[in-house]
């Protein structure tokens, strides 16, 4: 079976991930640590004054690479023991629609997302990418909230 | 781990436990298959021409062919465990709390690690592609979900 274990920063997502390999693993699983990033977001503050905010742009296009390595180093790390477990990052300007055409592509069997990731709105329970996932995913979709 | 498995009579909760027992289970899983179905509708009173009746016999009639019908499908679902040599605890009720209490009220007494269900049942409202049930359990249960769709 083939599984698509879509992250983020968040503790929440790294929980799910160590989650799923603790209890629904099985050997001959192939496994792909996902991850749809964003396009930097430049304040449109920036733009006011007439002039291209260079200087911003650079600074969050920057900030954005590093997060996106740093993501990236850490899961490679969590699945260096795992033989049949591979990194699939890709750039979208909307994640969650990023996060289902990938899983598409994949022709995966099985999602695994957290609840809520790093997203600011805290008040809801479940979280704009996790429900719009649930709601388009043509596979099976496992929703992790601890 | 212990896994509830939310069925109704619906394609999708038959296609949804299959999953799970092929793709899912492990053999030290320990296996709660769940079912809140809806209590019949009761006839309070009959007007015949003799005046206002109690229909006590359409009443018996009535929860004798329920509880058939909970009875065979609740077989439906021990003959699939007992077909794979799967043990499972089958709770099959009638009840008046909504579905989704219910579900999560089981998830909670029986201390399961996670629940299985399908992402609509047999729901009248087909414009939704999340069914009320499905979407209920996910905001409120506090382990992961696993949601199947057809």
């Amino acid at each position: 079976m083939k599984v698509f274990i879509a992250v983020d920063n968040s503790e929440l997502a790294e929980k799910a991930f160590d989650w799923y390999y603790r209890e629904l693993h099985k050997d001959g699983n192939d496994v792909l640590v996902a991850h749809s990033a964003e396009y930097p977001h430049i304040g449109s503050y920036a733009f006011l004054g007439g002039q291209l905010p260079v200087e911003e742009i650079h600074a969050a296009s920057a900030e954005a690479t590093r997060k996106y390595e740093a993501l990236k180093e850490k899961y490679l790390k969590k699945i260096e023991d795992q033989q049949s477990a591979k990194i699939f990052f890709e750039v979208h300007e909307k994640p969650a629609e990023g996060l289902v055409k990938m899983a598409e592509k994949s022709h995966c069997d099985f999602i695994v997302i957290g609840s809520r990731g790093l997203g600011a709105v805290r008040r809801t329970i479940l979280g704009s990418i996790s429900d719009y996932v649930m709601h388009h995913a043509k596979v099976p979709v496992m929703v992790f909230h601890k | 781990m212990k896994v509830l498995i939310a069925v109704d009579e619906s394609d999708i909760a038959e296609k949804t436990f299959e999953w799970y027992l092929n793709k899912i289970h492990k053999p030290d899983n320990d296996i709660v298959v769940s079912h809140a179905g809806e209590p019949p509708h009761l006839p309070t009173l009959k007007f015949m021409s003799e005046g206002a009746v109690f229909p006590s016999d359409e009443i018996k009639n009535i929860m004798t062919q329920s509880n058939k019908k909970l009875e065979e499908f609740k077989n439906k679902y021990s003959l699939k465990c007992a077909e794979k040599k799967i043990k499972c605890k089958l709770m099959f009720q009638l009840s008046d709390k909504s579905p989704g209490e219910t579900i999560v009220k089981i998830a909670n007494e029986e201390a399961c690690d996670v629940i299985v269900m399908g992402t609509r049942g047999l729901g009248a409202v087909r414009r939704t592609i999340l069914g009320s049930v499905s979407d209920y359990v996910i905001h409120h249960a506090r382990i992961p979900v696993i949601i199947c769709p057809k």
